[in-house]
């Protein structure tokens, strides 16, 4: 048989005894090179057509698999994409099967979190008692009393922002790796040109990463930890990090109680924002500040100095203003009498009463004298000694959908199933929602309801269905 | 006109002129003392730099790393995140050339996609040199980067070299 009825990598289909070594040389289909012999070999050509063209599909078809390999491993967004699911059913299952070995695992960066708020919650505690401790009943308590009711915002409240005046003076959002200033915000209220203060915030943002980076290889080697507070006179700079980026807010006085929550709220939501942009950064900061990152609102409600009208006034002018206050604070107290009587009159109440009728998805809630799963089979059930609601009744269209329960704290709700869609909820913990939906990978689950109203989608991974009854 | 910005690491040994580079054309805000507390300091140098038919305004963040030894630890922390450096020997200390294969290896773990210049300084003084134009050619080719013989006292090629390095981050 001639050499050229071999395929590449397919020497098994010699006869026994026949050379093999040039198939590997000779391209597949090659013509023999003396043309008489290809005219007197036609039978020859058929037999090798015959034969070869299913190993050549073959050949034909493991090179395209190939192929498609090579890209789905070298092209990262693919490959992210193609394993995800996997990883996602992986970890659930994991997580149901190996609990105890997942809290180990995980354990070094829940202990830390949990340790880090644990921290936070006494110091508020410590602030809270604190302010409490110097409250005594006089007529600026009771001042503030009424402010805290005409403002409605809890006392305690009011009594900190007085005991410890707090004012936020820039905050810096930094990329982590590079330093680079992705964004910043500045209420300096000193005469200094907005465009000094731009000038100077990248340098500043880079020197505060290289002091991170400096804490931390001379400190931190060996252990978890982050330079996350820096204090200059009455001047502080508090960090938070997260992933890729951090935020660095410089603070003049004692936060509230939960301000660090607030930045550590910030700066994850920054990085769930703009995550893809974050792990191959740029150098493009416009992306961030152009289609807004918060960071302004968070400088807006995070206890801004307002210059108060009392600043700048002389004593006699104060008289005054606190008299024309007193007044106004009168015709309030008058004004609130006013509206406790007539709440206080007896009027007709009109009561609505909500009935358990089973909602567009068709998931009734279980009652302990109407639970639909018992009740609907032939099997007599002990809690189920009443007639069944007729509400509980099942409908040819009422299928129940399939409800899940999120298995770890701050779940992001996303508006589309996939990393790159916006955050629309974040959800605790243990919140249990109808599963409406999911994408064709079955990583991502459509869910039922954000505390809005709307559909969200929640990655598969981070929740646990539960058995349908 | 888009704008970016980019970390660039200025590497090489003590006394090598890093800083006089530096100084000559940039921006600073903070004082060398910095250097001798945590190692390093950040400045700024703005270039314009074409990439196809337009102009990028690319803000260079030039982490000046101290040269000496105490920093031999930290300074790799410093150059994580860096998209470019600049290599900087003495061409009076031809030793200072040797080391700078230490230093371009070191940043190709940390930073592997970052871009390599190399500045063969204080060619002014041309008279006390002690290593050759060719020596610096042939290290460079070795270090696959390009090379500026460079005078931070008289800003011969300082600017071309960081223009040059400008186009290759933007590219």
């Amino acid at each position: 048989m001639d050499a050229t009825l071999h395929a590449p990598g397919t020497a098994d289909l010699s006869p026994a005894g026949e050379e093999p070594a040039r198939a590997v040389d000779q391209p597949t289909g090659a013509t023999p090179a003396s043309p008489p012999a290809a005219a007197e070999d036609a039978p020859l050509e058929e037999l090798r057509r015959i034969l070869v063209t299913p190993e050549q599909q073959r050949v034909a078809a493991l090179e395209a698999g190939v192929a498609d390999l090579r890209e789905r491993t070298t092209d990262p967004a693919v490959l992210v994409s193609a394993i995800t699911p996997i990883l996602g059913d992986v970890i659930r299952l994991k997580i149901r099967d190996n609990r105890d070995e997942m809290i180990e695992a995980l354990h070094p960066i829940i202990g830390q979190l949990i340790g880090r708020a644990v921290a936070e919650a006494i110091r508020d505690l410590a602030r809270t008692l604190d302010a409490r401790m110097h409250t005594t009943f006089n007529l600026r308590s009771f001042g503030r009393r009424l402010q805290a009711r005409m403002a409605g915002v809890p006392e305690a409240a009011l009594m900190l922002r007085d005991a410890l005046p707090f004012r936020v003076v820039e905050a810096f959002i930094i990329h982590r790796e590079s330093g680079l200033l992705l964004e910043h915000r500045s209420n300096d209220l000193a005469p200094v040109a907005e465009t000094d203060v731009e000038d100077d915030s990248d340098l500043v943002s880079g020197m505060l990463t290289a002091i991170r980076d400096f804490a931390q290889d001379a400190f931190g080697r060996g252990q978890e930890g982050q330079l996350d507070e820096i204090q200059y006179g009455t001047l502080r700079i508090l960090i938070e990090v997260a992933q890729h980026a951090y935020l660095a807010v410089v603070v003049e006085g004692i936060e509230p109680a939960g301000f660090r929550a607030r930045m550590r709220d910030q700066i994850i939501g920054f990085e769930n924002r703009f995550s893809a942009a974050l792990i191959h950064y740029d150098g493009d900061a416009a992306q961030f500040s152009a289609t807004g990152t918060g960071l302004a609102h968070f400088m807006a409600t995070a206890g801004v100095d307002q210059p108060s009208a009392r600043e700048g006034l002389s004593a006699g002018q104060r008289r005054i203003v606190a008299g024309l206050a007193a007044l106004l604070g009168l015709c309030v107290i008058a004004a609130c009498l006013g509206a406790g009587w007539a709440a206080m009159r007896p009027r007709q109440t009109v009561m609505i009463v909500v009935t358990a009728t089973p909602g567009p998805t068709g998931s009734p809630t279980p009652s302990a004298t109407a639970s639909p799963t018992p009740t609907l089979t032939p099997t007599p059930s002990a809690t189920a000694t009443g007639t069944p609601s007729p509400t509980a009744l099942p409908s040819p269209t009422a299928t129940p959908n399939p409800t899940g329960r999120l298995i770890i704290d701050q779940v992001n709700i996303r508006q589309g199933p996939g990393l790159e869609y916006p955050v629309a909820d974040i959800a605790a913990s243990g919140t249990t929602y109808t599963i409406v939906a999911r994408n064709e990978q079955g990583s991502w689950l459509q869910v039922c309801c954000t505390r809005t109203g709307a559909l969200g989608w929640v990655a598969a991974a981070l929740i646990v269905e539960e058995p349908q009854r | 006109m888009i704008s970016l910005s980019k970390k660039v690491c200025l590497l090489g040994d003590f006394a090598v002129g890093k800083t006089s580079l530096v100084r000559r054309f940039v921006y600073n805000l903070f004082e060398d003392k910095y250097f001798s507390t945590i190692g390093v300091k950040v400045s700024r140098k703005v270039v314009a730099v074409p990439r196809g038919d337009e102009i990028i305004e690319l803000t260079l963040m030039l982490w000046d790393l101290a040269g000496s030894e105490e920093f031999d630890d930290v300074r790799i922390s410093y150059m994580r995140g860096a998209t470019g450096a600049v290599a900087v020997c003495d061409l009076t200390r031809p030793e200072t050339l040797a080391s700078l294969h230490d230093y371009a290896q070191t940043l190709r773990r940390v930073s592997p996609q970052a871009q390599l210049i190399l500045a063969a300084n204080k060619v002014d003084l041309a008279d006390q040199a002690g290593a050759s134009a060719e020596q610096v050619r042939e290290l460079a080719a070795q270090l696959a980067a390009p090379y500026y013989l460079t005078s931070a006292k008289n800003g011969a090629q300082v600017e071309t070299l960081f223009r040059h390095l400008g186009r290759l981050l933007v590219a």
